[in-house]
């Protein structure tokens, strides 16, 4: 169960991206309507499933001034797909919209209690937590998706409505934690 | 008849629909086999019974599919799968389960 809950507030963090930079959660959130921070991770057979519609909500909700970052936490020693090496040429490949971010010392995916990837945690622009929980429906087929639930959620918040659905049950590989 | 082993990690979610997925095709392919079930529960066990991700299922000892380059050590964790059409998935694809009794049959 993720420590962080719907009405809490946005654990700042400042993490390197493989894009050579460093962010910082709150300075996004100074030009941004909501921000998506989404527990992910190159290896897990769940996030590579759902990686390409993760990149499609970065993209398509850009112009609306929705921020999402995406956050490998994984143990690179046990899993070296993992590693930052792998996770920047993972997003040339696949041209990710969203700066993918190394949390090393999983110091981030504990203090927000993340278990899961991938594994979304969606704030509006006071830095409530709106929504928690899987990316939508159906991992396998994403033209049988029913329930789009980060793309409703952030709707929902960009028309300053509540999610429907605040809490999902997160579907994927646990985060890889060092022993 | 075959011998079918199942090694699952409780821990990853797509085992149970896995292991339906092998009945259906045994029920399928009407093939007399009883399934072996094995729950890896440590990383010691995942390097003794070669296990590069949940769910892993063995025909007469052999993998029913190649690893990808997502498994690369014995490990406790989610088995990736490529589906025919190249996408990645953690359920081992019906085909390929198919193909690997009918290989199993033929040797």
């Amino acid at each position: 169960m993720a420590k962080l809950r719907t009405g809490d507030t946005a654990l700042d963090f400042t993490l390197p991206a493989t894009d050579g930079k460093t962010y910082n959660l709150h300075d996004a959130f100074k030009n941004a309507r909501a921000v998506a921070v989404v527990f992910t991770c190159n290896h897990c057979p769940y996030a590579i499933a759902w990686e390409d519609r993760i990149n499609a909500i970065a993209r398509d909700y850009a112009i609306q001034g929705v921020r999402l970052f995406a956050i490998n936490a994984n143990n690179a020693s046990t899993h070296p797909a993992d590693s930052f090496e792998n996770m920047a040429k993972r997003a040339s490949e696949k041209h990710f919209a969203f700066p993918y971010l190394h949390d090393e010392s999983q110091s981030v995916a504990r203090s927000y209690g993340a278990e899961r990837t991938p594994e979304f945690f969606i704030f509006d622009a006071a830095k409530t937590l709106r929504y928690h929980g899987a990316p939508d429906d159906n991992y396998e087929d994403e033209h049988a998706v029913k329930h789009h639930y980060a793309r409703e959620a952030l709707d929902a918040i960009l028309a300053e409505r509540e999610p429907a659905l605040p809490e999902t049950k997160p579907v994927g590989c646990s985060i890889k934690w060092k022993s | 008849m075959p011998k079918v082993e199942f090694l699952y990690w409780a821990d990853c979610p797509s085992h149970e629909r896995a292991l339906a997925l092998l009945h259906e095709v045994i029920a399928e392919e009407q093939i007399q086999a009883s399934i072996e079930i094995i729950e890896v529960k440590t990383e010691a066990e995942a390097e003794q019974y070669q296990f590069y991700g949940s769910p892993t299922i063995r025909i007469d000892g052999g993998d029913i599919a190649p690893l990808t380059e997502y498994s690369t050590m014995p490990s406790l964790t989610c088995r990736a799968y490529r589906r025919a059409d190249g996408r990645i998935s953690p359920l081992p694809p019906h085909e390929l389960i198919v193909a690997a009794f009918r290989r199993a049959s033929t040797l």
